[in-house]
């Protein structure tokens, strides 16, 4: 077992640790911060994986700027130790919804883990930003050119939805 | 591989001329202009005009190749002029209603481009990335105008109802779709036939197109996926819903018809009997619930359940069949375009009277609306009475050929159960006839006067509706042509062949 395979198995479980966080905290600042604990595991693990530069994008946009909107929101909300209160589900409930999510997870592991998927050699400048951004301008134009749509059309929604309210006729 | 601009605007230009009008509409913005509103509205309808002449046109044309991520073949040549029609009809229909807002919002015109963008991008490809990207601007756009009513508590939270299903939709879909990849080590639907079946990847790919499947479900409203459809068609603004209820619909069962053939020749995938049950489920439930209701948006979001029921029905024709897809696909297209035409005709006339600036919502609100809008009373009752399947309007057409094609691959218990069900959707397309003709007159609510492009167009409609019932023969051979010359000649298949 060679140390990338170690750091691999150590981010993973750092991950789905830190992931369960997300879901079990009760406060929302900690859920946050664990949820930038996964974002940054996930990035070390596509660099594992040899895309150094999606793990660098990875730490930039998710880890830096998504989750600082996260905490604004939170803060902006102000919420009150009272609002926090628990509610919903029993304990018989609880552990009945841990089990079956718990079983999904181990079957979709199981099964994603027991065949040998086929792996060819990698190219020589595998996930760098050189080949990266060729692939993205030449074959993929298309994809990338409809993303970038997308994010307009998400652009003038949240301004449309968000804009300050005209004055009612 | 590069790409050649000037080929693929010579073969998608129908699709970008939507995309332009859209940025350019948003452009109108930077000159201040009480006209704004009526210059994006004519902006917009132009495009759309001028998109379906180009799609009709390069239907004709036949298939184009070259383009890793998109396809321009009859199919979706077809289906692109029913989606840039979609959004004529809608654009002409909504412009009073905008005006007539609290808060006139000309960008609805540029969402609705957007939208119909995205959801000609999505019948336009067989690779399944360009699919999301196109299936994720055409939700945006459309979470955005369902949400448009900002004053309206209802309206907002329709918008985020719509958002979070939505979303979770769409990570189904996306689950789906990387253990699709993981199976084939492809995104493109049309390699499926060249691959080589793996019994090592057999779980994980049934589970991927399990997945695939469960994402169209919930996009179409089929039961059991269907809660979020009432709460979003009844919050959202009335010209949005009948977009909603056609556009997506013809999209997203566009871009099915491709997911099913890719899939069907795979016989380890039980691809008919799982849409066998959703269809199944989804005609019963839609049309029985569809009976309690007492708002006209709920009644007309069942509906448009209903109907996607029969479509999945003729969806299980399809699997049925195999390769030999003629016969199959064209009573699905025909179904398409008729849907569209009497729901999109339902909403135009109840946009219209929605258009005094108060959302017409119970279905109280229609009582004695003969006596005071005769013409259009007469014609809404066109248009419910052809929904239920009334000969001789295009409604019954379109269901029986859609039956008819199911019984002939032997899927008799599903043929029955769709008569029998839209024989129950009589009784509540009827109640608002009923409602209109025999009840007395209480409401003092003003809609305005329809403009006269709104009245051609709806007399057009309404011919439409008597044309494609009694004279379908060239409409339906168009519906035939939009099949590949190769697939025609090929004999049927045996009825029961294939059947789970």
């Amino acid at each position: 077992m060679n140390g990338f395979l170690i750091l691999f198995y150590f981010l993973a479980a750092l991950a789905v640790i830190s992931a369960t966080g997300v879901i079990s905290l009760r406060h929302p600042v900690h859920c946050a911060l664990s949820l930038v604990v996964t974002l940054i595991a996930l990035a070390g693990l596509y660099v594992t994986l040899q895309a150094d530069f999606l793990g660098i994008v990875q730490v930039l946009t998710y880890a830096g700027a998504i989750l600082v909107l996260f905490i604004f929101i939170i803060m902006l909300l102000n919420l009150q130790d009272d609002e926090l209160k628990e509610r919903g589900y029993g304990a018989a409930a609880k552990a009945l919804l841990a089990a079956v999510s718990l079983g999904l997870f181990l079957s979709l592991g199981y099964l994603v883990t027991r065949p040998h998927f086929p792996i060819s050699a990698l190219p020589e400048d595998f996930g760098s930003i050189h080949s990266l951004g060729k692939a993205l301008f030449t074959s993929y134009v298309i994809p990338f050119e409809l993303a970038g749509i997308l994010l307009t059309v998400a652009l003038i929604g949240a301004v449309l939805l968000a804009k300050r309210r005209l004055e009612l006729k | 591989m590069r790409l050649d601009v000037l080929q693929l605007w010579q073969h998608a230009w129908p699709s970008l001329t939507l995309l332009i009008a859209a940025m350019v509409s948003l452009l109108t913005s930077v000159f201040p202009s009480r006209h704004r509103a009526r210059i994006t509205a004519v902006l917009a309808a132009t495009a759309f005009l001028l998109s379906a002449q180009g799609f009709f046109h390069q239907w004709g044309l036949g298939e184009a190749k070259g383009f890793e991520f998109l396809v321009v073949d009859p199919l979706s040549n077809y289906l692109g002029a029913l989606i840039a029609l979609i959004g004529f009809i809608t654009s002409i229909a909504a412009y009073p209603y905008i005006l007539s807002q609290a808060e006139a919002i000309p960008e609805f015109f540029s969402l609705l481009l957007f939208a119909a963008f995205g959801m000609t991008t999505m019948v336009m490809t067989t690779n399944l990335l360009a699919f999301v990207l196109g299936l994720e601007i055409m939700s945006l756009s459309l979470y955005v105008l369902v949400g448009l009513r900002r004053y309206d508590p209802r309206s907002g939270e329709a918008a985020f109802k719509y958002f979070l299903l939505g979303s979770v939709a769409t990570a189904f879909l996306l689950f789906g779709i990387s253990f699709f990849y993981g199976s084939t080590g492809t995104l493109d639907l049309s390699r499926i036939p060249e691959l080589l079946p793996n019994p090592e990847m057999a779980t994980l790919f049934k589970l991927g197109a399990l997945l695939i499947l469960l994402g169209f479900a919930f996009k179409v409203g089929a039961v059991p996926f269907h809660f979020w459809a009432p709460d979003v068609y009844d919050g959202a603004p009335m010209p949005v819903t009948g977009f909603m209820a056609t556009g997506v619909k013809v999209a997203a069962f566009g871009a099915l018809i491709r997911v099913v053939e890719a899939f069907a020749p795979r016989h380890e995938l039980p691809l008919q009997r799982w849409i066998v049950m959703l269809s199944f489920a989804t005609m019963i439930v839609g049309n029985l619930v569809a009976l309690r209701q007492r708002h006209l948006k709920r009644i007309l979001a069942y509906s448009s359940i209903a109907h996607a029921g029969y479509l999945l029905l003729g969806m299980a024709t399809l699997v049925g069949t195999g390769e030999i897809r003629a016969a199959a696909l064209s009573p699905i297209l025909f179904y398409l375009l008729v849907y569209s035409l009497l729901t999109l005709g339902v909403f135009s006339v109840l946009t219209i009277l929605s258009s005094g600036g108060q959302e017409l919502n119970d279905l109280k609100d229609l009582d004695g609306l003969s006596e005071k809008r005769p013409v259009l009373s007469a014609v809404l009752s066109v248009f419910f009475i052809s929904l239920a399947g009334v000969p001789p309007t295009a409604g019954f057409l379109a269901k029986y050929y859609l039956f008819s094609q199911a019984i002939q691959v032997g899927l008799y218990p599903l043929a029955i159960a769709g008569i029998l069900a839209s024989a129950v959707s009589l009784y509540y397309y009827l109640g608002p006839i009923v409602r209109m003709y025999f009840h007395s007159h209480e409401k003092t609510w003003q809609a305005p006067g329809v403009m006269a492009s709104l009245r051609l167009l709806l007399a057009l409609m309404v011919a439409g509706v008597f044309y494609l019932g009694l004279f379908p023969a060239s409409t339906l051979e168009i519906s035939r042509r939009t099949v590949p010359i190769r697939a025609l000649e090929a004999p049927l298949a045996s009825p029961s062949a294939k059947l789970p």
